[in-house]
Order: structure tokens, then C-alpha cells, then sequence
């Protein structure tokens, strides 16, 4: 067969994505984004997400169909992010795709949106031949998560290495943003603050990084390589209060600078760990935090250093988009994977051992 | 001339079904508030195929009517966005009904016989409180006078109510025998829709009615 024509649909969080693939060749790449309503409110407001999914959903559908110069007609399939993400936001890419395959007669794949961020590695203009790569591993950072994965098949077998036990790491950013009254979103506002601080100012926790949490490669700890950001985020909220009472002023520049010195630190040593004791010889970056300077950089040394290769897609599309998942839709159509039965659920707690439903 | 509409509704449980020339031909409903995304496609696929339509290409279907709220936001929003992609890929038409216009519509003849001359249509909206509309009875067929609301069940009018939130606070609230329990659905979506489309009138743009905010408030320290 010819190379499948996918359209992918995301409405997971608070970005309508639609994208269009043909194979490993990005057609159309189409994202609405409600992030100006969530500024006021300091994180995402899924009933504001929801709502605007349902306005956006058919005018994304269309733009990207005009970008691709397909129409529906030409479609081979449709796939949908069934989960993990916001229930209510979720529940409009799921029903609107299911009434676009019903109307259609296409088959539709309910999909796994984080194995979209690994999918999405697979286009042609990531310019990496991740079918090449011997054991490939992802690092998802993002408001919504911090994954680890070792990926054995892209459509079928794929691998939670580790995970953050509380918040996100994009999370994490956003609250210690509103502490230092850094504003909305908080990856991009602390990411520039941090340029004109000193990292070294304060010395923040790394989470979960202690002996008893790591173990040893013979005899792992439970957390080896898992994530928690919940001791830094007060460890910064005490900094900021000692200040504070002193009635100081708050050096928010070496906060934000040490703080995301921790977040790096410690994300990256542990992804680099796992990559190495698992035999992973590449990784793919996804999510939105992947925009983080510190975080790119600190990665690319780590890698390098452990002679592991390092794929980190154009940002546009490690953020949430649909073109990630109408990516790994083709990849589900190539080996044959059955779609999904029309009365699947949208599920906010998705697995990542489901890739697709 | 045959007419065939395809009805929807998803504001309280979630219902298809196919109205030709003023019947229901082909209808599916499910009894759970909870699962509209998941069998709703399933329905619309078997009252098409049902109605000897074909679901990818429904020549001869005229519209659709999609019963627009108000209720539960996330259910609700199944049966908009489900309406809007049907019409939008078979290019067909799509209109709003207010849900509660299509209760109305189903509940007003017997109102009628009964001697009722105005009353409510009140289902459920959490949160201890109701959505509900007030209605003229003409001869049978139902005017909203008022409404929709959302509002605690004490500040109903008082006149005699049919629909759930009858059933859910029968303190508040006056039901009427055998109508305590009903809810919107498909059937007289599409029913009251098409007679609506005929007058002209009655008709409402395919966008939920929430009738409440989002809640979200803005964090003390963001002020
Ligand atoms: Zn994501």
C-alpha cells in the first residue's frame, strides 16, 4: 500500500491540534491554543480547554485539510488521542472523531497521546531514522508530564522506565513562576529570568535522589528513576518567604536560575541513568519543556558523554499538536494494527502500556 | 415531499433517532448519564442503517437537530460536536433545539387533556440544583414563556413540572404522575425541530447552553 493518509486529532489539554500525515511525510500541522484564556488563572482551566475544543475543532479540521490539499475522501484513517490528559478536554477530540469516522466510513485509532510525542519522532523532517536506532528510549516533559520510556514498538510494546510521583515538570515551573511573580506559562518566563541569575545562589533539592531512593544497579531502589518535584517546589517557597520576612527583596533572577538548575539536574541524570542501564543507545525529547534551554543543553552533554544519540524535534512539534498523533496512526496502519471499536472511552488515565485502544 | 431528520440528544442520557415525515423511524437511547461518547457513534450508525440510509452518505437526510442543553457540560458537548461533524462532512444542515423544547413538545398534548395551561420542564443539573423553562400550553403545543434557568429547585415557579428534577426534589418541586423520571431525547429533538423549522421559529444556534461559567477563579496571588 501506498503511504497511508492520516489525519490525527489532539484534544488533550488546552491545544486543538489536527495534523495530517502521508506515511512519514507531514502534510498539515494545525493548532489552536485557548493558553491566552488560562494566563489569569496561572495553569490550565480544563472547562475553559473543553469549550474551546468544541469551537476550534472544525475550523483546525479544515485548515488542516486545506494545507494538506486532501480532503477527507483521500483519508486512509483517523486517529484520536483517547487519553491520558483532561477528561472533559479529551471527550471532545474523542466524539467529534468518532462522528468524522462514522461519516466517513475510515477506520479510527483511539491513541495514546504519549506515545504520540515518540511518534511524532518518526517524520521524515525530524531527520533522524529512528527505525535505524538499536533500543530507542523518550524523555516526555511537559505541564502535563515527565516520562521515561523504553520503546521495544512504537505500536505495540512500549516501556515506563520512570515517572514523576506528584507534579509534572512543566507543573513545577508554573508554581514556582507564581511564587516569584514570574507570570503564565511558567517554562518560558523562568527559562529567561534564569539568564541573568546564579545558579549556583541556592542550592535546591533534587528529588528522590537519595541512596535509599536509588539503589543500586544490582538492587534499584523503588524510585530510581522516578521524578518528584514536590520537595522543590516548597524548598523554593521557603527561600522566597525568608526573604520575605526580612523584608528583603526576593532575588527571583538566582531562584528561577537554581531552580531550573535542579529541574535539569536532576531530569537529565536520571533519564541518562535509565538510558544506560537499559541498553537504550538514543533518545527522543518530547513535550513542551523541551523548549527549555537548560534542559536541551544539560541533555545534549549527558548524552554525549554516555554515547547516547539525542533527537529533539523542531519545538512546534514537541508541544502538543495533532500532527504527532496522525503520526503514530500511520505507524499503527503500516503493521497492520487493528482500529479501535467506535464505542471505546476516553480514558484521562491512559497507561502507556495501551498504545492503542 | 419526504422529509428524514436525524435527531440527537446527549444533554441528559444520550439518544439517536430518525424522524420521517413526522415519525420516528429508527430510535436508540441509552438509560446512563455517564457514557455519551462511547455509544453515541453505535447509535447514529444503527437508526441510519436502520432507516435504510447509508452512514457514510446519507442521500435523502435532510438535517440534523441536536438537542443544545442545557445539561451536564461534558455529555453535552458529545452530542454538539457529534452533530456538527455529521453535517459539516455530509454536508447537511444542523439546528439547535433547546432540550428542553423537545420535553415540552413530547409532554404538552397530555398537559393538555389534563387541563394544564402553563408548567415546567425541570431536569437535573447537580449540584442540588435545576435546570428548568416555563411553558404556555396552547391547545397542546408547547411556548416557552421563560427560560432556560439554572437555580436551586425552591426557586421554581410554581405551576406543575414534568421531567427528572421532578423526581429528584419532590419538596421543591410539583410533579406530574408518570413524567417525574423523563428526560430529553432524540425523538422529540427532532420532532419539535422539524416543526420548528416549518413555523420558522424555535430554532437555536448548535452551541451549548452552559448557563454557567466555568468557575475557575483567578488565584489571590495573581490579582
Ligand atoms: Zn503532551
Amino acid at each position: 500500500m501506498t503511504a497511508p493518509i492520516v489525519v490525527g486529532i489532539e484534544t488533550s489539554c488546552d491545544e486543538t491540534g489536527i495534523g495530517i500525515v502521508a506515511g512519514t511525510k507531514l502534510l498539515a500541522h494545525q493548532v489552536a491554543s485557548s493558553m491566552d484564556e488560562h494566563v489569569a488563572f496561572g495553569g490550565v482551566i480544563p472547562e475553559i480547554a473543553a469549550r474551546a475544543h468544541v469551537t476550534e475543532f472544525l475550523p483546525v479540521l479544515d485548515a488542516a485539510l486545506d494545507q494538506a490539499e486532501v480532503t477527507m475522501d483521500d483519508v486512509d484513517a483517523i486517529a484520536v488521542t483517547a487519553g491520558p490528559g483532561l477528561a472533559g478536554a479529551l471527550m471532545v477530540g474523542v466524539a467529534g472523531a468518532k462522528a468524522l469516522a462514522v461519516a466517513t466510513g475510515k477506520p479510527l485509532y483511539g491513541i495514546n497521546h504519549l506515545i504520540a510525542h515518540i511518534g511524532v519522532g518518526y517524520l521524515d523532517q525530524i531527520g533522524t531514522d529512528l527505525q535505524q536506532v538499536n533500543q530507542l528510549g523518550a524523555l516526555l516533559v511537559s505541564g502535563g508530564h515527565t516520562e521515561m520510556l523504553k520503546i521495544n514498538s512504537i505500536t505495540s510494546d512500549v516501556e515506563l522506565l520512570g515517572s514523576t510521583i506528584d507534579d509534572a515538570a512543566g507543573e513545577a515551573y508554573d508554581k514556582v513562576a507564581r511564587l516569584i511573580g514570574a507570570g503564565y506559562p511558567g517554562g518560558p518566563v523562568i527559562d529567561k529570568m534564569a539568564r541573568d541569575g546564579d545558579a549556583q545562589a541556592f542550592r535546591f533539592p533534587r528529588g528522590l535522589s537519595a541512596p535509599k531512593n536509588m539503589g543500586t544497579p544490582d538492587a534499584p531502589g523503588k524510585d530510581r528513576y522516578n521524578w518528584s518535584f514536590s520537595g522543590l517546589k516548597t524548598a523554593v517557597s521557603r527561600a522566597v518567604e525568608q526573604f520575605e520576612v526580612r523584608d528583603m527583596p526576593v532575588p527571583a533572577h538566582d531562584i528561577a536560575a537554581a531552580f531550573q538548575e535542579a529541574v535539569a539536574d536532576v531530569i537529565t541524570k536520571k533519564a541518562v541513568l535509565a538510558a544506560t542501564e537499559y541498553g537504550i543507545d538514543h533518545i527522543l525529547l518530547g513535550g513542551g519543556v523541551a523548549a527549555n534551554s537548560r534542559l536541551r543543553q544539560l541533555l545534549t552533554e549527558r548524552t554525549q558523554a554516555a554515547g547516547i544519540g539525542l533527537t529533539i524535534p523542531p519545538l512546534n512539534l514537541c508541544t502538543d499538536n495533532g500532527a504527532m498523533v496522525a503520526a503514530l496512526g500511520a505507524q499503527l496502519v503500516a503493521d497492520g494494527v487493528t482500529p479501535s471499536d467506535l464505542g471505546f472511552s476516553a480514558d484521562p488515565t491512559q497507561p502507556v502500556g495501551l498504545v492503542s485502544v | 415531499m419526504s422529509t428524514i431528520y436525524l435527531g440527537i440528544d446527549t444533554s441528559a442520557t444520550a439518544s439517536a433517532a430518525i424522524h420521517r415525515d413526522g415519525e420516528t423511524i429508527a430510535h436508540r437511547a441509552t438509560a446512563s448519564h455517564r457514557n455519551h461518547s462511547e455509544v453515541l457513534a453505535g447509535f447514529i450508525t444503527e437508526v441510519l442503517t436502520e432507516a435504510g440510509l447509508d452512514p457514510t452518505g446519507p442521500a435523502n437526510l435532510d438535517g440534523i437537530f441536536v438537542g443544545v442543553g442545557p445539561g451536564p457540560f461534558t455529555g453535552l458537548r458529545a452530542g454538539i460536536i457529534t452533530a456538527q461533524t455529521l453535517a459539516h462532512t455530509w454536508q447537511v444542515p444542523v439546528y439547535g433545539v433547546l432540550s428542553h423544547d423537545g420535553l415540552a413538545h413530547r409532554v404538552a398534548p397530555a398537559a393538555f387533556r389534563n387541563g394544564v395551561d402553563e408548567f415546567i420542564v425541570a431536569t437535573d443539573a447537580r449540584r442540588k440544583e435545576v435546570y428548568w423553562a416555563h411553558y404556555d400550553n396552547i391547545g397542546g403545543q408547547p411556548q416557552r414563556l421563560h427560560g432556560p434557568f439554572v437555580t436551586d429547585p425552591t426557586e421554581v415557579t410554581k405551576l406543575p413540572v414534568y421531567g427528572a428534577g421532578a423526581g429528584l426534589y419532590p419538596d421543591a418541586l410539583y410533579g406530574m404522575s408518570g413524567y417525574t423520571g423523563a428526560v430529553p431525547d432524540a425523538a422529540d429533538i427532532a420532532a419539535y425541530g422539524s416543526i420548528a423549522l416549518r413555523r420558522g421559529r424555535g430554532l437555536l444556534p448548535v452551541e451549548p447552553q452552559y448557563l454557567r461559567g466555568h468557575d475557575a477563579k483567578i488565584p489571590k496571588n495573581l490579582r
